[in-house]
């Protein structure tokens, strides 16, 4: 028996099959970074993460709603299950998987540049010193937005905690929060060192000199230090690389092919035939139904409407797109609205008796009456308590849930398919608002207002000669931080721009941030919730990390 | 007796060439006490493998030598031999088997009697299987095995259950028993016809499992399908119809009047003026949406059963289809299929048994969606005043709920089918080298291929801005399995010993590819008409496995049973270092009722049972030990490469050490009782541990911790009445499971979600923040902080502040099933009860629809029987004050949406009529059966969802109920 049973054992042996398999859809690391090539498409992987997928999740988009919707230039049209929502109006949850992902795709990213970084050897060709600039470019980024997420602005103390910087590929390296000073200083150490390794021109779909010097110049300001703010956006103005995008192609600048488009420094270029799936759950989406795609449930808020349309003729009205009701002839129905004390939209339809503009509202008709403030035309009625009420003088709009459909743009459209959208990181319009801030935190109101002038003459509005022609009230920084308000808005700024300058989050709009228990209607810049709460799965996975406030 | 066969088997050799007087022998066989007669009874010429089997009147006829002696047996009966000597025509007794200790049991990698058996195991046969009405055949194992939980989480048709063998006792591992059919180990559980099942064993302690090493830690499913009898020619129909009803439980949606009184609960939060929507007119709208979406469903099963036995040739033929209609409308599931069982003698030496079956089943799928049924408001209607479906995506049309969507409009249009194929086949030999040596051969083949097809008409909303999309999908499975086995057994004096050594390879190779296509003609079915490419995909994962096994069963004098298997395993998703592991067992049994000394009449069968040994688990990756890049991102047009993985060439085995003791005991010819206590420990637990992000890595595999699970299960069943035309039986089953968590990485918890590991805890502990209830004063919800320095308890309003911890268990206390059936003359009447006691569910479902306001315009469950709203400063409530637009977070994830899944629920009820068989005879038949019967027609639950059977994580997320079905059936043999 035994003999049978060896014999066996020795016959199967010889039989014996190889038993190793390997996957098909990845690459042994070592293999990769032993091959020509790796750190190439390692750096590729790095930018593939920030850029995020076709269905909005990875970094940049995430990011953009953490820094997009706790600001006042949109306005959510229903209460969601989305944890956006708690983003959103602030009453912020520490279980939101899209701040996670924030966090997890970013320090994926870094590490990926770790480990580049680690590998390569500076000085052996121009090439690839470029890359180890790019990867000191990304690394950077990433730093600056997640301090900017997790920890309170820079010039409320830089002793206040920010995040790990983990600055190797070891896993073994699990280092925990760092300071927002020590974030800082490491952002722009790696900057400076992007800036000098880096020579190669490449698209503006990659990180180039360029690129480090427009970021530098943001986070300097973000630090207070205005002169190298100014520096280094001259650097980029300078370099003759970019020029602004005439008024009349305004309102296409996101539909155009983003490497055609001469404003953008950087992006995270999104192609449809990879990064796209059919338009939904992008970032687009949330803010317009385009083609049957996307549920459009983020409006414009009507706190940015009233800004805007102090001038009717600013081109960047055309990255609003207002959903107008029509008859079955196309034709509009004229209508006015305001909003009342419970920051809810009243639309009425008006009608036109004996050449003057009336509606009716609870059963009285009013007279829609116009007034000349400040070279503008306004309108308003005089209410049954005999109180002067502005309105909008408009057409009647689609509603969702009584709140006016006013479609944003921005992030959609990208060479004509609905929702596809190449994150700007910089672009050179927010040169011009960095060196206005800059100066005017320096009290130079000339050339403040000469780099403001330069952005409202390429939206077509009248500029300001000098701080006489200032609206009653309002203060040269006033007038700065509108404007860049006005220019950037939806591009991921807002949130960072208010509290960075201390300034009140005011939320004093429709939408549904004032619905539930205890709504925020405004954010005070010393507000906890100014900043987002570390992900809980994270400190589960590393109780060391101490939470926010 | 299995014994004996073998020693018939064995010596048959020597008579081989002997030549005598042939003579014809007829007779009839009946039962000893009731003397009715026995189809089906094996009757062999002792020495030979020549035999019959008796007809449906017990008849059987045969040539024999004069000399000869004849084997009559049959499952459930003590066999005898009857000496032929000269008569020819013999009448037959057969007596009911005490503790039917000759039963044939099947076992990994062979049979034994229920005697020798030293090893947990649990049988069903065919006829204990088929109750409920379903394709599937885990759903029919359901209440019937002790310590075997199976738990539906889907009523959908074509739907699969969760197995759980003696718990779970992997983190990340795979925790579903492994199935073996006919001989073959397979990927899964497999897509098999019930019909074609003759028998299934569940093996479950390490005695009876570790012969499958590394895949037997979770329990092993032997199934053998239907084979033919030797002389016998038979054709059967098997026809049932049922009808099933969706099935909603404690659970319902508001209707329009209390959807209005539910905002008025909203007080001054909603005000009515701002939303001119808001008038009593709503009250004259209420729309149906669950009673839209519902429906009867209807279940056709047929098979059409054709054997037919010979001396050297016995073939058996089965063709069944199936066919199945949800209870929410839209979706239809059907499965044909065909199996060829050949068994063929060729000489003395050689049988070859080929196998083969075939299953083809379609889905068709425009199903209504259970998500929109519940969340619709009442006062929104799919249809405007000219019954036309309305879009409300469109601009200007008036929609209240949340999602702006009609699902009825995209459904129009929109639908998806797949095609699944699954060939299984065996190619397998046995061949007798001497009398006591036995070479066989399994070979087995599988094939399963997928193809699914999705449309999306450019007129719906889904498809408009692509013009349309068509999605196409394949995929492809294939398996190979080879098992090249030495037998040795053999019979002298009072010893007996079976020995067997095998080599076995099993490799697994899958892949698909997908494409979509946009821009398409309304109603195209190909891709060629697309316009547009729009993706492309594809995927392809691999395993191999290779094995050396040996094993060795001795008995003494049918009183001592011993037995030791060892396997090794080598397995290619393990790192170099540690590629192969040894899997060993011993057990020791002892039939008592043996023993001189025993003479306790009233006991006729007692039997101890000891086992012991290591089984393995292996990770659920196929590639955990490697360091990986992922090649499957793309920047700016470009492949680009992601880390996606750390590597750990370390990892290895999960080894489960399990110890079973057990008694099974058989009392006054009536009562039988088994009984098993179990410790099941395992170590080296695959985990994929998580890491903080911060290191780029969400995580590795590494073998960390233990999880011990013990219990014991009791089976038993008793036959309280047997007489000649009344009999009653009852059977009953429990399992009870004690999981605890014993060893972690760094000792230190592990958060899964909502559940937590903890050394000590049970593996299904949920860990949320926990619910305190309603403050009373302002109607706010309340949660418990504990601070984590003093301990001391206080509560919060705030969801943030409040602290998770530990609050209750997913596992259930004990499961398991009871049942009884009655039989006068032709009629029987039977009943099976599955119940489950102890384990909690997270309704997540009510984060969403018993949310206190925080989703106004979604449609909210009506509160259940004791629950009550806070309304008034002083109120004591269940829920809290509700605010539109939601109070404090208070539907965030919370013990408060933990509730009892416990539950009863009868599985099966059917009534039948046998038609005597002198009558029907006249008609041709042989067999003639009639019944109706009913699948879940009584549950009885405290669960506020529709079903209280969520799948064995406890989370409970809008699923498609278990429906109740009542079912007309007709078997008919010719």
């Amino acid at each position: 028996m035994k003999k049978i049973f060896y014999s066996i054992v020795i016959a199967a042996s010889l039989i014996s099959c190889d038993l190793d398999r390997f996957p098909y859809d990845s690459v042994a690391s070592d293999e990769l970074f032993e091959s020509d090539g790796g750190l190439l498409s390692a750096t590729g992987g790095s930018y593939a993460l920030l850029k995020g997928d076709g269905n909005g999740y990875g970094f940049a988009p995430q990011l953009h709603r953490i820094s997009e919707y706790p600001g006042d230039n949109v306005s959510l049209s229903g209460t969601t299950t989305d944890p956006l929502f708690y983003t959103y109006n602030y009453h912020n949850i520490t279980t939101g998987y899209r701040t996670n992902d924030v966090w997890s795709s970013g320090y994926k990213a870094i590490v990926g540049c770790n480990k580049v970084i680690e590998l390569a050897t500076e000085g052996e060709s121009a090439e690839s010193d470029q890359l180890i600039g790019e990867n000191y470019y990304l690394r950077a980024y990433t730093y600056f937005q997640l301090v900017n997420v997790f920890g309170r602005p820079y010039i409320q103390g830089t002793s206040n905690l920010g995040v790990p910087l983990k600055l190797t590929s070891d896993i073994n390296d699990i280092p925990d929060r760092n300071t927002v000073g020590e974030v800082y200083d490491q952002v722009v150490a790696d900057l400076l060192k992007a800036e000098s390794l880096m020579s190669i021109s490449k698209t503006n779909a990659y990180a180039t000199k360029e690129a480090a010097q427009a970021l530098l110049s943001r986070v300097y300001l973000y630090m207070g230090l205005n002169d190298k703010a100014i520096a280094y956006a001259d650097k980029v103005i300078n370099s003759g690389r970019f020029s602004l995008v005439p008024k009349d192609e305004l309102s296409n600048y996101f539909k155009k092919v983003p490497e055609e488009n001469p404003e953008t420094i950087f992006c995270l270029r999104s192609t449809e035939e990879s990064d796209y799936t059919n338009g939904w759950y992008t970032v687009g989406s949330l803010y317009a139904n385009i083609e049957g795609s996307g549920w459009g449930e983020m409006y414009a808020s009507s706190s940015y409407l009233d800004l805007i349309n102090q001038h009717p003729a600013d081109a960047r009205k055309g990255f609003i797109d207002p959903q107008y009701e029509t008859d079955d002839n196309g034709n509009k129905y004229p209508a006015v609205y305001w909003i009342n004390e419970n920051y809810t939209y009243q639309f009425r339809r008006t009608f036109e008796s004996e050449g003057q503009t009336f509606f009716t509202h609870e059963d009285v008709d009013y007279q829609v009456h116009q007034e000349a403030v400040a070279g503008q035309t306004r309108y308003y009625f005089t209410n049954s308590a005999n109180e002067k009420v502005y309105v909008n003088k408009t057409f009647d709009m689609f509603k969702r849930n009584g709140y006016p459909k006013f479609y944003i743009l921005k992030a959609s459209g990208q060479e004509g398919v609905p929702h596809l959208w190449s994150p700007v990181i910089s672009r050179l319009a927010e040169m011009y608002l960095i060196k206005a801030e800059a100066y005017a935190k320096l009290n130079n109101a000339t050339a403040a207002l000469e780099n403001v002038n330069i952005i409202r003459q390429r939206a077509g509005i009248p500029v300001y000669e000098s701080t006489a022609d200032f609206p009653e009230g309002k203060d040269l920084l006033e007038i700065v931080l509108e404007e860049r308000r006005l220019e950037l808005a939806f591009e991921g700024h807002r949130k960072f721009d208010v509290f960075r300058n201390n300034l009140t989050m005011d939320r004093r709009y429709p939408g549904t941030h004032l619905t539930g228990s205890d709504p925020y209607f405004e954010i005070l810049p010393t507000d906890d919730r100014v900043i987002e709460y570390i992900p809980e799965s994270q400190i589960n996975a590393q109780p060391s990390l101490i939470q926010n406030d | 007796m299995m014994r004996k066969y073998l020693f018939t088997w064995i010596s048959m050799c020597c008579f081989l060439f002997s030549v005598a007087q042939q003579k014809q022998v007829s007779g009839k066989v009946t039962d000893a006490e009731t003397g009715v007669p026995i189809p089906g009874v094996s009757v062999l010429v002792k020495g030979t493998n020549k035999g019959a089997a008796t007809d449906f009147d017990g008849l059987f006829q045969l040539n024999v030598e004069e000399d000869a002696t004849l084997v009559f047996s049959y499952i459930g009966y003590q066999s005898k031999e009857i000496a032929v000597a000269g008569q020819s025509e013999l009448h037959v007794n057969l007596a009911v088997s005490a503790a039917e200790l000759d039963e044939v049991v099947i076992v990994a990698y062979g049979t034994q009697t229920r005697e020798e058996v030293t090893a947990s195991v649990s049988t069903i046969n065919a006829e204990e299987l088929s109750d409920v009405t379903t394709t599937d055949v885990s759903t029919m194992m359901q209440g019937k095995v002790a310590g075997v939980q199976v738990v539906q989480s889907s009523g959908q048709p074509g739907s699969v259950p969760d197995i759980r063998i003696r718990g779970i006792s992997s983190i990340d591992g795979r925790v579903a028993p492994l199935w073996v059919v006919d001989g073959v180990i397979m990927h899964g559980t497999p897509n098999l016809n019930p019909n074609e099942i003759e028998s299934l064993s569940v093996l479950k302690d390490a005695s009876a499992t570790s012969l499958y090493g590394s895949r037997g830690a979770n329990g092993v499913v032997v199934v053998t399908t239907k084979s033919a009898k030797k002389g016998r020619s038979e054709l059967t129909l098997t026809s049932k119809t049922g009808f099933s009803t969706f099935n909603s439980g404690n659970f319902e949606v508001m209707n329009s009047s209390q959807m209005f009184d539910y905002y008025k609960n909203f007080g001054d939060s909603f005000n009515a003026s701002d939303n001119p929507w808001f008038t009593p007119e709503l009250l004259t709208r209420d729309y149906d949406w669950l009673d839209n979406g519902t429906q009867t469903g209807v279940v056709q099963d047929h098979n059409l059963i054709f054997t037919a036995g010979e001396e050297n040739s016995r073939t058996y033929i089965s063709v069944g289809f199936y066919d199945e209609t949800g209870t929410i409308k839209g979706y239809e599931y059907d499965k044909l299929s065909l199996r060829i069982n050949h068994d063929h003698n060729i000489g003395e030496r050689l049988t070859i048994k080929p196998k083969i079956a075939l299953n083809y089943s379609t889905r068709e799928s425009r199903q209504h969606s259970m998500y929109a049924m519940l969340t619709y408001m009442p006062w929104d209607n799919p249809y405007n005043a000219s019954g036309e479906i309305v879009n409300p995506q469109e601009n200007g049309v008036p929609w209240i709920g949340r999602d702006k969507s009609n699902y009825l409009f995209d459904l129009q249009w929109n639908n998806s089918n797949s095609q699944e194929l699954n060939l299984y086949s065996n190619f397998d030999i046995e061949f007798k080298i001497t009398d006591h040596l036995k070479f066989i051969s399994t070979n087995g083949y599988t094939l399963y291929r997928a193809d699914s097809k999705s449309y999306t008409d450019p007129a719906s909303n889904g498809g408009r801005a692509e013009d349309g999309l068509l999605g196409q999908s394949t995929s492809r499975r294939i398996t190979r399995f080879t098992n090249q086995m030495i037998k040795y057994m053999n019979h002298w004096d009072k010893h007996s010993l079976t020995a067997l050594a095998a080599y076995e390879y099993n490799d697994y190779v899958y892949d698909d590819f997908s494409a979509t296509g946009s821009g398409i003609v309304p109603g195209t079915d190909i891709l060629n008409n697309a316009a547009r490419p729009k993706s492309v995909g594809g995927f392809k994962n691999e395993y191999a496995l290779q094995s050396f096994l040996f094993n060795a069963n001795y008995g003494y004098d049918d009183r001592y049973m011993t037995q030791f298997s060892i396997r090794r395993d080598g397995a290619s998703n393990f790192g170099e270092n540690n590629q192969y592991g040894t899997f060993y067992s011993a057990s020791l049994g002892w039939n008592i009722h043996n023993e001189s000394f025993f003479n306790i009449a009233a006991i006729d069968e007692l039997k101890l049972r000891v086992s012991y040994g290591a089984v393995g688990n292996r990770p659920s990756s196929l590639y955990p030990q490697y360091d990986l890049y992922n090649l499957s991102n793309t920047y700016n047009g470009i492949p680009v490469t992601t880390p996606s993985q750390l590597g750990n060439a370390d990892v290895g085995w999960e080894k489960s050490y399990q110890t079973n003791i057990g008694f099974d005991l058989f009392l006054l010819d009536r009562i039988g009782l088994t009984f098993d206590y179990y410790i099941k420990d395992t170590s080296d637990l695959l985990y994929f541990i998580a890491i903080p992000d911060v290191t780029g890595y969400s995580g590795y595999w590494e073998n960390i911790g233990g999880v011990k699970n013990n219990g014991f299960e009791v089976f038993a069943n008793a036959d309280i009445i047997r007489n000649q035309d009344f009999q009653w039986s009852v059977n009953f089953n429990i399992g009870i499971n004690k999981n605890e968590i014993t060893e972690l990485y760094e000792s230190e918890p592990i958060i899964k979600g909502n559940k937590r590991l903890n050394i000590g805890k049970d593996i299904n502990t949920w860990f949320m923040r926990k619910w305190v209830g309603v403050d009373s004063q302002n109607g706010d919800p309340l949660w418990e902080v504990v601070d984590q320095q003093t301990g001391q308890v206080s509560t919060t309003n705030n969801w943030n502040n409040a602290t998770q911890q530990e609050v209750g268990t997913a596992s259930p206390d004990y499961y398991g099933g009871f049942g009884t059936s009655f039989n006068y003359k032709g009629i029987s009447l039977s009943a099976n009860f599955a119940y489950s006691k102890g384990n909690q569910v997270y309704n997540y479902s009510r984060e969403l629809y018993d949310a206190d306001g925080a989703y106004p315009t979604y449609n909210q469950q009506v509160l259940a029987d004791g629950w009550n709203r806070w309304q008034a400063p002083g109120d004591i409530a269940t829920h809290p004050r509700a605010v539109y637009g939601g109070n404090n977070l208070s539907n965030k994830t919370s013990s408060r949406y933990l509730e009892d899944g416990s539950f009863l629920r009868m599985r099966n009820v059917r009534l039948g009529y046998t038609l005597d068989s002198q009558w029907i005879s006249n008609l041709g038949l042989t067999n003639l059966n009639l019944y109706i019967s009913g699948d879940n027609l009584w549950t009885i639950t405290d669960f506020s969802g529709m079903d209280p059977e969520v799948g064995v994580g406890g989370t409970y997320n809008a699923l498609y109920p278990v429906a109740k079905r009542l079912t007309v059936g007709v078997s008919a043999s010719f």
